[in-house]
């Protein structure tokens, strides 16, 4: 068995390897997935884990060995809570190249590299962190700012530090202050933030000692630290060029877009007395004092295991970032960072996708349509999506932070429009995404702003002008834009040249005027287009008053509706659904410690029995997707799992924006196929005690969504003031499931199709 | 409607019998887990909120007074929807007093005179489960409307043994009072009751009641206040009127059972 499974995670890793060369960046890119068996950590749940960590504490203090157990507690547990987050990456195409660095590191000492498993963490923040149980996790956002491999292995080097010396126990410890006098007397918060920065120190000059002793180059030092004082910036600082977005017809007025942007001011002497870790320039100088004449940088490399790995793995980690600040709804960003891309990949489809999808979002935000819907959203934000000032943005960036922010809806919708319906046509049409968000536009620029066909010129400007001049003096030859180079290429007298160049002039006047009315020339080159007019004809015919919302309750919202839905609930009609990783947490409001691990593990448990014993009563089919009952052959699950999960959290942030789109739609047609339902349930209790409440109070959180339908049938969050016990959750997951069961009261109606075939 | 007690314990059965074979086909939403059936068994206290200061200090007399009226409760309660159960309940008043006759032996030589009285009282109920808790019926907190009808009494007005002298040294017991009645029939009477409580269950199967109830007071008022009086051809009592107030308000606990 045990070969079995060392052969299957060689294969997984070849895998890794494999998906490495896969991936072609010139046409397309296909998002970061795990693969091969899932790692032990995966699939223990919190509980095993915890147990074994407590085994192996031993202290001959019994308060200091009941505080180790607490942090083993808290420490599993958040371990726990980011495994099931779905943001961790394991055996893909970067893990694998990361993990080859740290085996460069630790080759010296086999024994301790067997401590540590490394994962990547699908983030766009600059971070790096361990835990103290050998856990290493990168965020790919600081693998996109890397130069260089040694900058990767000092960083490496200083988390290895923190495992070692145990940082993460002994801070916690200190919080508490375990000297032999005092057990119970805290720290106060200025000590354990100074006991942090002397952590930090100690990681970044024990780290370079360690760093000493593998074959990097010493310069990466000092970048590393670089990387990490301008990591608040996007991954590249290159000018955005306007003419990116514009044609020849759509043009910005010229103060859409800034020539100068705010300069980087970033300082590393910055007030550090409330950070967990030192300034840049401290960190700098307490590493500088330790390199001596020793550190001969001849033979070090910059490079070790592989700089063409490297440079792949840095564009994953690059590409990442475009599609988490898509999901993280940070459109000037992904736009931004999509367009850097571009220019090293300028036909790669999932970068325009990016950014199409990024003007349709900023369109959306700023439409009238922007939806609203009855259903409350029990796990996401409320509040409307709105573009971040571009005032505190530092960098070039703040280019497309100032051009979003300028533009109207209107305008936002026809440049969205223009960009989406090109890269359609490029795509020739066929990809669903795409034709989405083109129809989706043309709904707002009909219904919101009101648009007709008539609206925009079918002409370009410099065409009218020359009609213009034309009817003005039709004798003269008046030449528009092509015309004027035309005339420039051929051999002309010096004075057609003259008035050649009189008249381009004009032109490029008339392009980068401040007229208001910019986007009527927007659509000259689409209206060329049959299908394009035809669309937006289409969507003419169909005008009806703007509903705002895809949602339609299945009852309605009369009152006579409202008491049956009292009374009744919902009737879903649903037979199956994919549940997707219930959770359960006990708060104790009573001690500092707000969570209460022991109660949390029990109470999940017996959740989970709740909610399998309730779904089989009302006849509910359903699939647990939750990798604590995952084996280490689920990787297709877990993948399906991390995708549902990125679903639905970009489709929470969009908040009542109904119409905004999720991008992790792309794959969903195949996980709707695999588990036979297009129904997702998210839920979750929360029990709170507390002796200043007369009650306690028990919270259900339940959310189910038409993922194929992108609709939100029941959202729900129930407050009841009723301990967390099992008999109180089995009523109302009973409830719950048995109005999903229920048919709705159309479907019960007989038509009169129905009642002749009866007769017949 | 006149019923016996035989007949009382064949109503109960044919109850408990509809219970159990409805339940075996009605096993379907709403109710706890689809059981939309419970039968319940209730115990009220009907704590003398009123009267006995009256009494005590008129008569500074020891010995039995109204204080606890008991009665037993049986029902069968049907969930019609998530937020709302029907109910239907005969309950079997049992009270003992005893009181002084104040108008036989007057203040300074009270005869004392023993009440034990039953009365058997059939209602109807919903128990609507409070939306502001989200609470979800049969469980957590409800009110409770209900109509009773008071079918039959079977009160005994009994003296065994009770009957004492007041001087100004003590009491001394001498003789049975030489009148006793039994089974005043008081007719049809109704009467309205709303209250508040709150369910648990225990073993998804048993389910524990408790609230408190204030009810119209004219279920007995026929028997203590006319027919009893005039029998004896004396006023009505302040004891009865004790009794009487007593049923005012209630505190009960339940115990049923989802079958």
């Amino acid at each position: 068995m045990n070969q079995l499974r060392a052969f299957l995670w060689i294969a997984c890793y070849l895998a890794g390897i494999k998906t490495i060369a896969a991936q072609d960046f010139t046409k397309d890119y296909l998002p970061l997935h795990s693969t091969g068996l899932l790692p032990p950590v995966f699939v223990k749940s919190f509980s095993q884990k915890a147990l074994e960590d407590v085994g192996k504490l031993n202290d001959k203090n019994h308060y200091l060995l009941n505080k180790k157990k607490e942090f083993a507690l808290e420490s599993n547990f958040h371990i726990d809570h980011l495994i099931r987050s779905g943001a961790i990456l394991f055996n893909d195409s970067i893990s694998a190249y990361v993990n080859k660095v740290l085996d460069e590191i630790l080759k010296n000492d086999p024994e301790f590299r067997a401590n540590i498993q490394l994962y990547i963490i699908k983030s766009p923040t600059v971070n790096a962190f361990s835990f103290d149980n050998g856990i290493i996790l990168v965020n790919t956002g600081l693998l996109s700012q890397l130069d260089d491999e040694s900058q990767l292995a000092f960083i490496l080097c200083h988390e290895l530090i923190h495992y070692k010396r145990k940082h993460s126990i002994n801070a916690y410890l200190d919080l508490v202050n375990v000297s032999s006098s005092n057990y119970k007397k805290s720290r106060n918060d200025v000590d354990a933030l100074n006991y942090s920065k002397d952590n930090e120190t100690e990681a970044d000059t024990a780290g370079l000692e360690l760093f000493k002793t593998t074959n990097y180059d010493f310069d990466a030092i000092h970048s590393a630290f670089d990387v990490l004082q301008y990591s608040y910036l996007p991954f590249d600082e290159q000018e955005f060029d306007r003419t990116f977005l514009e044609d020849g017809n759509l043009v910005f007025p010229k103060d859409y877009f800034l020539e100068k942007t705010a300069p980087i001011k970033s300082d590393d002497n910055y007030d550090d007395s409330k950070s967990t870790h030192p300034n840049i320039r401290k960190r700098k100088m307490a590493v500088n004092s330790r390199i001596d004449a020793s550190y001969v940088n001849k033979g070090r490399k910059k490079f070790i295991v592989s700089k063409s790995l490297f440079d792949h793995a840095k564009d994953i980690a690059r590409f990442e970032t475009c599609r988490l600040y898509l999901l993280d709804l940070d459109y000037p960003n992904a736009i931004y960072s999509a367009y850097i891309l571009l220019k090293k990949y300028p036909d790669n489809i999932y970068l325009k996708k990016i950014i199409s999808k990024s003007l349709y979002e900023v369109a959306s935000s700023k439409s009238v349509l922007h939806g609203s819907t009855s259903v409350s959203n029990v796990f996401g934000s409320d509040s409307k999506y709105e573009l971040k000032s571009d005032e505190d943005i530092e960098g070039y960036s703040q280019q497309v932070y100032h051009l979003l922010g300028k533009l109207s809806s209107d305008e936002a919708t026809v440049l969205a429009l223009n960009y989406s319906w090109k890269l359609n046509a490029q795509l020739h049409y066929a990809d669903k995404s795409e034709k989405q968000i083109c129809d989706s536009l043309f709904v707002m620029l009909v219904q919101g702003n009101e648009k007709k066909l008539s609206d925009y010129s079918r002409k370009t400007r410099a065409e009218i002008l020359l009609e213009d001049s034309l009817k003005k003096n039709p004798v003269t030859k008046v030449e528009g834009p092509a015309l004027v180079e035309d005339t420039v290429k051929h051999e002309v007298s010096k004075y057609d040249k003259i008035k050649a160049i009189q008249k381009k002039e004009e032109v490029i006047e008339i392009k980068t005027n401040t007229e208001e009315n910019f986007t009527r020339y927007a659509f000259v080159d689409l209206m060329k287009d049959k299908g394009f007019e035809n669309r937006f004809q289409h969507y003419l015919d169909q005008k009806q008053p703007a509903s705002g919302s895809f949602y339609h309750g299945y009852y309605g919202n009369s009152r006579k509706a409202m008491k049956y839905k009292k009374r009744h609930g919902q009737a879903l009609g649903i037979d199956k659904v994919v549940i997707v990783e219930p959770f359960f947490y006990h708060m104790d409001l009573n001690e500092n410690q707000k969570i209460d691990f022991e109660a949390t593990v029990t109470g999940l448990q017996n959740f989970q029995t709740v909610i399998s014993e309730n779904a089989a009563k009302a006849k509910i089919a359903y699939v647990s997707l939750d990798p604590q009952h995952m084996t280490e052959q689920d990787v297709s699950s877990y993948n399906d799992f991390v995708n549902t999960n990125d679903w639905i959290n970009e489709r929470l942030m969009h908040g009542y924006n109904l119409r905004a789109l999720v991008e992790a739609t792309d794959n969903k047609e195949a996980i709707l196929a695999k588990y036979g339902t297009s129904y997702f349930m998210w839920t979750g209790v929360v029990s709170v005690t507390n002796k200043g409440l007369k009650r306690p109070s028990t919270f259900i959180y339940v959310l189910i969504y038409d993922i194929a339908n992108e609709k939100p049938v029941y959202s729900e969050t129930r407050k009841i003031r009723m301990r967390d016990k099992a008999s109180n959750l089995n009523s109302h997951y009973y409830d719950i499931f048995n109005q999903m069961h229920q048919e709705p009261k159309e479907v019960k109606t007989i038509t009169r199709d129905t009642q002749s075939k009866d007769s017949d | 409607m006149n019923m016996t007690k035989n007949n009382s314990i064949r109503f109960i059965v044919f109850l408990l019998f509809l219970i159990f074979s409805g339940s075996v086909g009605a096993q379907k939403a709403p109710g706890y887990q689809g059981r939309r059936f419970i039968a319940m068994y209730e115990f009220n206290f009907h704590p003398a909120v009123v009267g006995l200061g009256d009494l005590i200090s008129n008569q500074p007399i020891s010995g039995s007074h109204p204080f606890f009226l008991m009665s037993h409760c049986f029902s069968l309660e049907y969930v019609i929807n998530r937020r709302a159960l029907l109910g239907a309940s005969v309950s079997f008043f049992k009270f003992a007093d005893s009181s002084p006759g104040s108008q036989d032996a007057g203040a300074q030589n009270p005869t004392i005179y023993d009440y034990n009285g039953n009365a058997t009282v059939y209602s109807l109920y919903i128990k609507r489960f409070r939306q502001r808790d989200n609470a979800i019926a049969p469980l957590g907190r409800y009110v409770k409307p209900e109509i009773s009808v008071f079918m039959y009494s079977g009160i005994e007005y009994i003296s065994a043994g009770t009957v004492s002298t007041y001087n100004p040294n003590g009491y001394s017991i001498i003789t049975p009072y030489p009148k006793s009645f039994q089974g005043f029939s008081d007719g049809p009477r109704v009467a309205f009751s709303y209250s508040i409580g709150k369910t648990f269950i225990a073993f998804n199967r048993i389910i524990i009641d408790r609230g408190i109830r204030v009810s119209t007071t004219n279920l007995l008022s026929q028997a203590f206040h006319s027919d009893i009086p005039s029998i004896y051809g004396s006023n009505p009592d302040p004891a009865i009127t004790d009794i009487i107030r007593n049923q005012l308000f209630n505190v009960f606990i339940g115990i049923g059972l989802l079958p």
